[in-house]
Parts: C-alpha cells; sequence; structure tokens
C-alpha cells in the first residue's frame, strides 16, 4: 500500500468510529462523504460566517454531513444549488418557497431533494447567476487545503463545471466541512484537476487554508479519462461545445 | 444467459420509461427497485383489499415503489417492519406514535426512517408481533407470481428470517407490487427458496395467485452467497437463535 493510501486508511478507520452509515452504502466511504458527531456545530460555524450571511447563492455539495447546512440555507432564505449525487443527472436548485415550513430537514436529505427541488441542467446553471459561496465535505484534506485523494473528487468537477461557465471566479470562497480526524497534516500536491478550499471547519474550529495553490481555471481533459467524462452528462457537454 | 436474466433485461428497458430515479442510483435497475409511474392506483388498489384493512402488523421492503404504501400504513395506524437497504443494519420498527402528524411522506424515506423508527432485533419482533401482511417490489414477476428481484435475494431471505422466529406462516399473504410492464409470461418452476406471492398488484390490476409456493425451511445456510452471513446482521442473530434452541431450524 502506498503512503496515501495508508494516511485515507488510517483516518477512515477512525472516522467510522464517529461517522453515520449512510442509508445504501453503509460504511463504504469510497461512495460517499458520512455525516459524522459535531456536523451541526460545523453548520452553526459557517451560518455565523460574514460570507455566509451575505451570501445570496450557496452552492452546497451533497455530502451527508451537510444535510444541516442545506437545511439552514433553506431556513435562512438562500438560493441552494447543490449537484446530484456523482453529477449524473445535473445539478438541483432549491429554494425557500420549494418548501413548506417545517419540511426543511427533510428536503435537505437527497431522497428529500428529489422530492422537492427543481432540476438544472447545463443551459439552465448556464443562464443563472453567479455563486457567492461554496461548501463541501471531503473525505481526507490537508491544513493547506488541498483534498488527499489519487483522484479528482466530484467536487473539483463541480468546482470545474462552475469555473468553465463563469459562476465562480479565484476569489469566490470556498469552505470544507470534515470531522477533525479528517484533517491531516500531510504534504500533497493537489492533483491537476485537483481543486483547493480557502477554509476547513471543524467541530471544534476553523482553520484558513495555509497553501498557496491556485484553484483550476480551466478544465484539461487530457487530464479526465473518458469514462467520467461519459457518466457525466454535464462534462460530456462541455467537451461537445469545445 | 438464464431465461430469469433475459427477462429482466427485457423488462427493464420498459420499465426505463416509466420508473422514477433513486437519489444515488440513478436508473440503475440493479442496484434498486424504483417508483413508477401508477404508484399511486396501485396503492390505493391494495390499500382497498380486506388483507390490508385487516393487518395490524405490516413487513414492508424499502423499495423505492412502496414509498406510498408505508406513508399510508402510518396514517392506517399500522405498525410496519421495514428492512434497511442490503438488510445490512437489518430491520426498522416504524409505528405510527413515531412520526409528527403531517411529516409521513417523509418519515418512510431511507434517508429519514431510521431516525424516525428503530432497529428492532429478530428476538423482539418474535416476542412483540405477528406479521399479518408482507408487501414487496420486484423487478419482474410472473403471473403465476414467481419474482426476480435485482437478483441478490433480499426478499427471500427476509421470509425465510421471518418464517423461523415464527412471526410468518405459510399461510401469511404475500403480495408483489409492480408496473403493468414488469408481470411477464414466463413460466418458471420455483426453486426451493423462491417465495411465490398470492396476489400481484399493479396500477391497473389485481392478479390472484393459485396455491402460491411458500419456503418452510428457514434460511438455507449453505445456499448464502459468501459475504452475506457477513453483511446481515439479523442472519448472525439468527444463528445465536439457533445455537440456543429459540428459533426453530428446517421444517
Amino acid at each position: 500500500m502506498n503512503e496515501m493510501q495508508t494516511v485515507r486508511r488510517r483516518v477512515w478507520q477512525e472516522l467510522q468510529r464517529h461517522a453515520r452509515p449512510d442509508s445504501r452504502y453503509h460504511w463504504d466511504f469510497t461512495a460517499f462523504i458520512p455525516d459524522f458527531e459535531g456536523s451541526q456545530r460545523c453548520t452553526e460555524t459557517v451560518a455565523a460566517m460574514e460570507l455566509y450571511q451575505r451570501a445570496q447563492r450557496v452552492f452546497v455539495t451533497p455530502d451527508n454531513n451537510l444535510a444541516s447546512l442545506r437545511a439552514r440555507c433553506l431556513l435562512d432564505a438562500k438560493t441552494l444549488i447543490v449537484p446530484t449525487y456523482a453529477i449524473r443527472r445535473g445539478f438541483w436548485l432549491l429554494e425557500r418557497q420549494d418548501v413548506p415550513q417545517g419540511q426543511e430537514a427533510f428536503a435537505a436529505t437527497l431522497d428529500g431533494l428529489e422530492v422537492f427541488a427543481t432540476p438544472l441542467d447545463l443551459d439552465r446553471l448556464a443562464s443563472g447567476d453567479h455563486l457567492d459561496l461554496l461548501v463541501t465535505g471531503a473525505s481526507v484534506i490537508n491544513s493547506e487545503g488541498v483534498r488527499i485523494s489519487p483522484t479528482p473528487s466530484y467536487f473539483d468537477l463541480e468546482w470545474l463545471i462552475l469555473r468553465t461557465l463563469g459562476l465562480v471566479e479565484q476569489d469566490t470562497p470556498v469552505v470544507a466541512c470534515v470531522h477533525d480526524c479528517q484533517l491531516v497534516d500531510w504534504p500533497c500536491e493537489p492533483h491537476p484537476l485537483g481543486s483547493v478550499v480557502d477554509l476547513i471547519v471543524t467541530p471544534t474550529g476553523a482553520y484558513e487554508a495555509t497553501g498557496e495553490h491556485p484553484k483550476p481555471a480551466a478544465i484539461r481533459w487530457e487530464h479526465l479519462p473518458w469514462q467520467v467524462v461519459a457518466e457525466i452528462p454535464m462534462l460530456r457537454r462541455l467537451y461537445e461545445r469545445g | 444467459m438464464t431465461d430469469r436474466t433475459r427477462t429482466r433485461q427485457q423488462v427493464w428497458s420498459e420499465l426505463r420509461a416509466v420508473a422514477k430515479p433513486d437519489s444515488r442510483f440513478h436508473f440503475d435497475f440493479g442496484e434498486y427497485i424504483p417508483d413508477f409511474e401508477g404508484s399511486e392506483a396501485a396503492t390505493e388498489r391494495l390499500t382497498a383489499m380486506d388483507l390490508y384493512k385487516d393487518a395490524q402488523v405490516l413487513f414492508i421492503t424499502p423499495d423505492n415503489c412502496l414509498e406510498r404504501l408505508r406513508t399510508q400504513t402510518v396514517r392506517d395506524g399500522k405498525v410496519q417492519i421495514v428492512s434497511t437497504y442490503g438488510i445490512r443494519r437489518g430491520l426498522v420498527e416504524l409505528r405510527p406514535e413515531d412520526v409528527p402528524p403531517g411529516l409521513e411522506r417523509f418519515a418512510v424515506l431511507l434517508d429519514v426512517i431510521e431516525d424516525m423508527g428503530r432497529y428492532i432485533s429478530l428476538a423482539e419482533l418474535a416476542q412483540r408481533y405477528r406479521v399479518d401482511l408482507l408487501v414487496t417490489g420486484a423487478s419482474a414477476v410472473s403471473r403465476a407470481g414467481v419474482r426476480f428481484g435485482k437478483g441478490h435475494g433480499f426478499f427471500d431471505l427476509e421470509w425465510a428470517m421471518l418464517y423461523q422466529i415464527g412471526v410468518v406462516d405459510a399461510e401469511t399473504p404475500v403480495v408483489a407490487f409492480v408496473h403493468d410492464c414488469q408481470v411477464v409470461d414466463l413460466d418458471l418452476e420455483p426453486r426451493p427458496f423462491d417465495t411465490v406471492c398470492d396476489w400481484i398488484v399493479t396500477p391497473t390490476r389485481l392478479i390472484q395467485v393459485q396455491n402460491p409456493h411458500k419456503p418452510v425451511s428457514g434460511v438455507l445456510w449453505d445456499m448464502l452467497k459468501p459475504g452475506m452471513l457477513e453483511d446481515i446482521p439479523p442472519l448472525r442473530e439468527l444463528q445465536e437463535l439457533e445455537a440456543s434452541g429459540l428459533a426453530g431450524t428446517k421444517g
């Protein structure tokens, strides 16, 4: 096993003690980012930040630990954009008026999004306004804001889609919410397609990422396996547009 | 390719036109049983039947097409036992009193039900309940009530476990809940572990099956697929119950 795999495995062993299984994936952390003890505190930390409070359009990944933040966005009447799982059916749009009072927590689950949210394909997404804030989970991340992963994450691909459409810029804030055990001090160069985060929020603290890596500005197709592009309709459309 | 596999593929291509995607599996029918257009009508058909009305305790699989039934079960004041996906975390008991009024439709979603209900062991299930009715989805079902699931055999395992602990018997009705395109004209012999349905309910019709084959052997331990015992906690519990003489063995 190489060193990166060792780091990831060690984190996952610890994480399972604090995490909740997925309804379908159980404990398979290669397939999902889990909810964990203290995720609600991460939500409160983000919600108290000025960059959240002044944000009108917030992108939140479908990771399980961010369900409470997605619900909070609805309660705070923000426009919420959430990718479908594995970006297989584009993105979701969800707004306050879509969800009756008292049902926000359900609407924020992946199953709930299927009930309440509006689909956004590439064209609809592109015609919308820019995004003010992006919040993501991560499997394992270092203090420089770099994900420890042998392959690009779905968030990396989502960032590239949004960047290509001009909906985010280099200085659009990106926050990662993770459990403390998922934040490691292991230096790592980002994958060529890899994005970086600006802020890392855990149940016990909030940390500015110390790294100097820029966020990618364009999709470098030579680094994307065709298989990945084939399974993500938005990427395929972007590729075909040239 | 066997008859069952070929039929399943054919059905899936028709089903694609009427199916709803899963939040994670999208349209990958090998991983889940989809909800479909007309499931509301099928649910009404089922809930109009005496065997539903008279049931106090239902066993309902976590298939997406059964979301409305699970919701109605709560609204009608009945208890339901629902398996977790892949039976990986055993069985969930959801009682009407567990669900705040107005939230019935959400309480039964896979992402919510384990928080609204509670896990129940086989031992506790046997102590507190008898199951009056079982309802399952399927990938396809023959007119003679022989189901094909995703190929994983979970419902047959669930039947075998419930039978072995004595909460169901050979008379307990089993209903298959499917879209019309999932009912096929294949003449299939049930295998020893195939739990054949008493009724098939679709959006447009009700099909009754005469003398459906119901396995009475309990869990066939040497037929379990590799990994099943490790992955399915109630199977391990059942082994312990058997070993302590608390759960009937074959026959």
